[in-house]
């Protein structure tokens, strides 16, 4: 289980779209919705909607099962070229692990994808449907263990954020 | 859902198994499957392999996702084995250690790090490695010849 955090604020991701930017949301439905709700097709919709409330032109929301998937993003790209939608796309905001994030740069490099997460290490889901952090990559400081950290601790102690936005 | 994995040779698991243990191994069939260091495939050959060795494997198991506690605790993992082989990411084997208490937990692999699965390169691709592996981003696992060598590394590859 992948254990990421946001690293950005919901009005830090206004600052980095312009209302002329044609927007897809696209969120992961595995690792990013067990990370406290960063992702999923509630928190996708939501920002979506939070989106195009405040003006934005939110065109595509786009939920994967797992955006790990190299050739799973390939297809929806092909899915978007299908349906003449590709080229009316400006900009991903992607809800999802930043080594999607690395999948997707290759596959939609004609995109801006928005660098909102972070990769904090491989955790366990315990029993409530929570990621616990339990081997944090070395950047964040934090110690390996069985019992781990939880995302919310884990974010307050590294300066950044768990859950939607 | 994409940790990166590799085996560790067979000989220095078995130098951490006992022969008078009762063994049982559990797979991953997610990610490690992926880099074929778990899922039924690998299972069925470190399975083999450890039996041909005088190892006395009491069961054999595929687990959906290792790191997930509900899915690990639905795998029949008997009651009375000495040690659990873990084929699966570091994940899976800290859910092992929080789930088989009073058991001995043992890794078959390595966590490089974590990545993305490409089919078309039949493995998957390394991102944001631990320490140690940031040489190996970009590679894929398993790469080239990794299977062979994986499969006779336990003296298996007949499936």
């Amino acid at each position: 289980m992948i254990a990421s955090l946001r690293t950005i604020t919901y009005e830090e991701l206004k600052g980095m779209l312009n209302r002329k930017d044609r927007i897809a949301v696209w969120s992961c439905d595995t690792c990013a919705r067990s990370c406290q709700g960063f992702g999923g097709e509630d928190a996708m919709k939501d920002l979506a909607s939070r989106l195009r409330h405040d003006g934005y032109d939110v065109r595509r929301e786009e939920l994967m099962v797992a955006s790990c998937f190299f050739e799973g993003i390939r297809s929806k790209r092909e899915q978007w070229v299908a349906e003449g939608e590709c080229d009316k796309i400006d900009v991903i905001v992607p809800l999802a692990c930043q080594e999607a994030r690395a999948a997707m740069t290759r596959v939609f490099p004609d995109k801006r994808i928005i660098d909102d997460s972070r990769t904090a290490g491989l955790g366990v889901l315990d029993e409530n449907d929570i990621c616990i952090l339990t081997d944090p990559f070395e950047w964040t400081g934090l110690e390996p263990s069985d019992e781990g950290i939880d995302l919310p601790s884990a974010a307050k102690k590294l300066g950044l954020y768990s859950g939607p936005f | 859902m994409v940790s990166v994995s590799k085996p560790i040779p067979y000989q220095e698991i078995v130098d951490k198994l006992s022969k008078g243990e009762r063994l049982a191994i559990v797979s991953c069939n997610s990610c490690a499957n992926y880099c074929r260091t778990g899922g039924r495939k690998a299972m069925a050959s470190m399975s083999s392999s450890l039996a041909a060795d005088g190892f006395n494997v009491v069961a054999s198991e595929i687990v959906r996702k290792a790191c997930i506690l509900t899915d690990l605790e639905a795998v029949e993992v008997p009651e009375d084995v000495d040690a659990v082989l873990m084929m699966a990411c570091v994940s899976g084997c800290r859910a092992a250690n929080k789930l088989f208490r009073g058991k001995r937990v043992v890794a078959s692999n390595v966590t490089l790090g974590i990545g993305y699965y490409e089919s078309s390169k039949k493995g998957s691709v390394l991102v944001s490695p631990y320490p140690g592996f940031s040489s190996e981003v970009g590679k894929v696992f398993p790469g080239c010849g990794d299977d062979e060598r994986a499969l006779s590394s336990t003296g298996g590859g007949t499936e």
